[in-house]
This record gives structure tokens, sequence and C-alpha cells, in this order.
């Protein structure tokens, strides 16, 4: 079987595994939707100063809540031992890593549609079609670039004691040059200003630079893989 | 079996750490004596920058090294590589800790305020910590030290790819108060020897750290290794 063949069928594996399920998405949207109640609580929705500060908010839990599902990308940290199987099995570490990244993205980009949907209506959010294209279009984009960070960082954090919160606090960091661009770019959307070129291309260089870069050290992490 | 001897300390650390003393003490004695007591704006305050300058440059040397012996250890999976890239990356930490808590000094006094979230170099150092204080932890977390060579290896690339990424990002999408022409004076001369002087003698003092630590991490590994060898004889397996 060629590459591309197995790199699909492997996202059809995982994404009818999640299917059945239901795990991996579900906890990411009801985490989401508690963590903007939390904040709906720390600061007043009514309020001017919610109102400016509505682009972090969104930000925040989606970045908090697109971590769980990258930590789950190899299975249940510590009960599931999904990327031994996947090593055991005749397929390339680059079909590994891909059919990680696509699935694992597929199941972001759903919870973000949902998170977003719900953000907008708790949030009372009063904006166009458009700007809610943008910041999902945003979203999409920037979800390729951490995700390729995450299927990494997970795939070595997953087997190290306490790797839950290690994972978080290895991949924060990375994250702040697309958060910054991200939340700059989800302003002018919703504000209705002209979008930003420099957003744009950081979030573009965000993504290639850690495509590369991941996929590379990925092949790293597993090379010392002996079953 | 013979006594136990008091581990001799090697003649040329106590002369880089002489040499150190030295170049420190002369520092101050140039910032005492040498300089300019205070110049226009910011009055004596800048003072502190003959100490935050060689910290960011130590720093920022240190994180370099950081990278050069993580990609070693991926090519060649050297112990020493890795070794060097983890102390340097534990003394990078405390230039980084020492760049901060002098610019935050310098900044209550100049800009009235101890952290300025919209500057951007000081959330670019800020940031730095954060990764490098992951990655000094990382080592600390795996026991395997195969695993811990190559993951410490992956995260020590990451994480300077992502400097000029984070640097972008918050001068892109913030603004920045920090000094940048303020040595546009009579004495530029004086202040440009005196700080890259104090560049060499802290720089110096780092690496009598790194030095002290890298003979302290060599000597800790090679008793884990015969730790290791001595619970595998009592467990009855060979030698």
């Amino acid at each position: 079987m060629n590459g591309l063949r197995t790199t699909f069928a492997l996202v059809r594996w995982e994404c009818r595994r999640e299917f059945q399920r239901g795990e991996t998405v579900v906890s990411m949207v009801l985490f989401a939707l508690v963590t903007l109640f939390v904040l709906s609580f720390a600061i007043d929705p009514s309020t001017e100063t919610a109102v400016k500060a509505q682009p972090g908010i969104l930000w925040t839990v989606l970045l908090l809540s697109s971590t769980i599902g990258v930590e789950r990308c190899f299975g249940r940290p510590g009960e599931e031992r999904v990327l031994e199987g996947l090593l055991l099995a005749p397929v390339s570490r680059t079909t590994i890593y891909y059919s990680r990244l696509i699935s694992t993205w597929i199941f972001v980009a759903i919870m973000q549609v949902a998170v977003i949907v719900a953000f907008l209506v708790l949030y009372n959010v009063r904006t166009d079609a458009e700007a809610v294209g943008i910041i999902l279009l945003a979203a999409w984009a920037g979800a390729v670039g951490f995700v390729s960070l995450g299927v990494t960082l997970a795939a070595m954090t997953r087997s190290i004691q306490g790797g839950e919160v290690l994972l978080r606090l290895l991949l924060m960091p990375l994250l702040i040059p697309f958060f910054k661009a991200v939340v700059a770019l989800t302003t002018q959307a919703l504000r209705g200003w002209e979008i930003g070129i420099r957003e744009i291309t950081m979030i573009v260089a965000f993504d290639l630079v850690y495509l590369a870069v991941g996929q590379l050290l990925f092949e790293h992490v597993v090379a010392d893989f002996d079953g | 079996m013979p006594d136990a001897k008091k581990p001799k300390i090697p003649i040329t650390f106590l002369l880089h750490a002489g040499a150190t003393l030295i170049m420190i003490s002369l520092l101050n004695w140039m910032i005492a004596n040498y300089v300019p007591f205070s110049i226009d704006k910011i009055q004596q305050s800048y003072l502190i920058f003959y100490y935050h300058f060689p910290a960011a440059i130590s720093c920022s040397i240190f994180f370099l090294m950081v990278l050069i012996g993580s990609i070693q250890v991926l090519r060649t999976g050297s112990p020493a590589w890795d070794r060097r890239a983890r102390v340097a990356g534990q003394v990078g930490l405390v230039a980084c800790t020492a760049t901060l808590a002098t610019g935050s000094t310098w900044a209550s006094a100049a800009w009235n305020t101890w952290w300025d979230w919209s500057d951007a170099r000081l959330m670019t150092a800020a940031i730095m910590w954060l990764t490098y204080a992951g990655y000094v932890l990382l080592h600390d977390q795996i026991d395997d030290p195969v695993k811990r060579r190559r993951y410490a290896a992956v995260y020590g690339i990451l994480a300077f790819v992502n400097i000029p990424l984070t640097k972008y990002a918050v001068e892109w999408f913030g603004k920045t108060s920090h000094p940048e022409k303020f040595f546009d004076s009579d004495s530029a001369s004086v202040i440009a020897q005196t700080r890259w002087f104090g560049v060499i003698a802290f720089f110096s003092l780092y690496l009598l750290l790194y030095r002290w630590r890298l003979a302290r991490e060599a000597t800790k590994e090679r008793l884990e290794t015969v730790l290791a060898r001595v619970r595998r004889i009592e467990e009855g397996g060979s030698v």
C-alpha cells in the first residue's frame, strides 16, 4: 500500500473510533463550555471590558480545550498504547505522523465550530457572517501548526509520569506567536476592521515552520522505539 | 581500599574563578568611576544596564549552545553533548532570570512599572524564560537516559525555533518602550567599552558556573552508572 492510502486508512480508522465513542470531541467541547462559563463569572459579559476582551476569551478557551485533543492523539494517556501499536504495524513513521495530524486536526476543527457558535450565542456577539468566516478560517489554519507541534510533543510526554501537565507546560510558550496573531485578527474581524497582512503572515509562518520541524522531530522522538 | 580523598579542584578552574573575580571587581570600579554617572532622560538609573546587557548576551549564547548541543545529540546520540546542552540550558535560564530581574528593576525606576506587558523585548525574554524552564524541567522528569537525551534535544530545538517567531509576534502586535539609542552622547565610546568589558566579565562568570555544573553532572552520571551496575549484581545478574 502506498503512503497516502495508508495515511487515509489510518485517519478513517481513527475517525470511526471517535465516531463510536465520541470521547475526544465531547470532552473538548464540554471543557470549553465550562471554561466559557467560568470566564463569564470572572468578567461580566455585559460590561464594556468583556466586549473588549472577547477575542482573548474565545482564544483562551479554544487553546485550552484543543490541548485535550492533542493530548489524546495517541489514545488516553497511560491507558491505551496506540503509538506502540502503530509503530509495530508495517507503516512508515511519516505515515503515522500525518495520520495522527489529520485525525486530530479534524477533531479540533469540529470542536472549534461548536465552541465558536456557543461563544457567539452565550456572549451575545453581534457580527456578520463574513467575520465569523474569517475567525473560523483562522482557527482551522492555526490548528494545523498547533496540531503538528502537539503530535510531536504528545508522543514525547505520553510515556512520562505527570506528562499531562508537562505537555501543557511545553506547548503553551510555543503557541504564543500564533496566539498573539490570531487574537489580533479576531479583534479586527469582530470590529469590522481591515484584516492585517501581518496577522495572516504570522499564522502561515507558524503553520509552515511547525509542520516542517514537527515531522522532522517526530521521527527522532519515536526513533528509539524497540517494542 | 584507598582512603576517600577530597576531590581536587583543577587549577584551571581556580584561575578562571580568580580572573572572573578580578574582572567583575574592575567592572564595578569602572561603573563607579569611569562611566558618566547619569545620562539624558533616564538619569543614573541606566547604570544597571552594565549588569543587564551582559546577562542578556550571555543568555543568548547559552541558548544557542542548547540548540547546537541538541542537534549534536540527535545526530550522534552522544551523552556528552546532552550534558553540555542541559547545563547550558540551566545556566542560560539563570542568565535569563538575571536579565529579567535587572530589567524589571530598571523599569520600575524608568517606566514607573515593574512589568510592562506591551514591551516587545521584555515579552520575548519572558517567553524564552518559560520555554527554557520547560526544557530544564523535561530533563528532570524522564528517568530513562536514552529517552531523556532524545526528548530534551527535540524540545531544545523547538525552543530555539520559537524565539524568532515570538520576537516578530510581539514586535508586530505590541509596542516597544526599550531605549534604543541612549548612548548617543559624547561619552559613547566610554559606555561601549564598559558594556563590552561587562559582557566579557559576566560571560566569564556564567562560564564558570557552566563548568562547575558540567563537572557535577558528569560525576552524577558516573555515579548513576555504577549504582545501576551494583543493582544488577545484587539481583544476581552479570557485570
